[in-house]
């Protein structure tokens, strides 16, 4: 299990190859990574300066765990990596990466997409955004929460 | 008791702080008591919070909770808005 939070920029290739390094059982490695936007309003009106991420330390890292765990529960997983960053972020910087190797691109793909969506509602993070227009915390969207909920309908 | 309480995000510009330990009766034993017995003794950000108490999210010992969950002596409470990481 691998989860870093940090402030620092993350090297994708780096955690790529960390995860994969000595198991020839791996035939797929799935990642995503999720970036800041330079405008989050749909009328591209309000530009963004930068973000700040605030986290629960001890409690973001437990929440991590725990949906990796129960990914891992799910599908058979060869390894997983989680990298969220706080503090101050700047537009077009990357915010987070979860990774995922299986046997099998399936088992891959679909556990990446379970852990970023359940990532977005139940892992304590907050985002502000600071713009021309001021600041304003983020406020959570209903579909990220419909996401989460068809894992679970699914089962 | 003792209640170990934590502020974020929102929450915690809305207090100014990030933690504050209170002694309250064994009988507020839920957030929700806890929450109602501070708005009517302190008022200012408890009252605040109080009205918002729809939309603010609970963590007991660093767990997801319940408004009306059990709280014991010593336990960290945690008020937050809603998650948006990622």
């Amino acid at each position: 299990m691998t989860i870093y939070i940090q402030k620092e920029l993350f090297d994708l290739d780096e955690l790529t190859t960390n995860l994969k390094k000595g198991d020839v059982s791996i035939g797929a490695i799935v990642s995503f990574v999720g970036y800041v936007r330079e405008y989050n309003d749909a009328s591209c009106t309000n530009k963004l300066i930068e973000m700040n991420l605030e986290y629960y330390p001890g409690m973001t890292e437990k929440a991590l765990s725990k949906i990796e765990s129960s990914a891992k529960k799910r599908w058979a997983l060869q390894g997983v990596c989680i990298v969220h960053r706080i503090g101050k972020l700047f537009p077009s910087e990357p915010i987070v990466a979860v990774i995922v190797a299986s046997q099998h691109r399936k088992n891959a793909f679909q556990a990446c997409e379970y852990i970023m969506d359940f990532l977005k509602t139940e892992a304590p993070f907050w985002k502000k955004e600071i713009s021309y227009e001021g600041e304003l915390w983020v406020q959570d969207k209903d579909e990220d929460h419909k996401r989460k909920s068809s894992w679970i309908l699914e089962r | 008791m003792k209640i170990n309480i934590l502020f974020f995000a929102s929450v915690r510009e809305m207090f100014d702080i990030h933690k504050k330990d209170v002694e309250i009766l064994d009988s507020e034993n839920s957030p929700n008591k806890l929450l109602r017995f501070l708005s009517k003794k302190e008022e200012g950000s408890w009252t605040l919070l109080l009205n918002q108490k729809d939309s603010i999210r609970v963590a007991i010992n660093q767990e997801l909770c319940s408004w009306d969950d059990l709280l014991n002596d010593g336990d960290e409470l945690a008020f937050f808005p809603p998650i948006t990481g990622g």
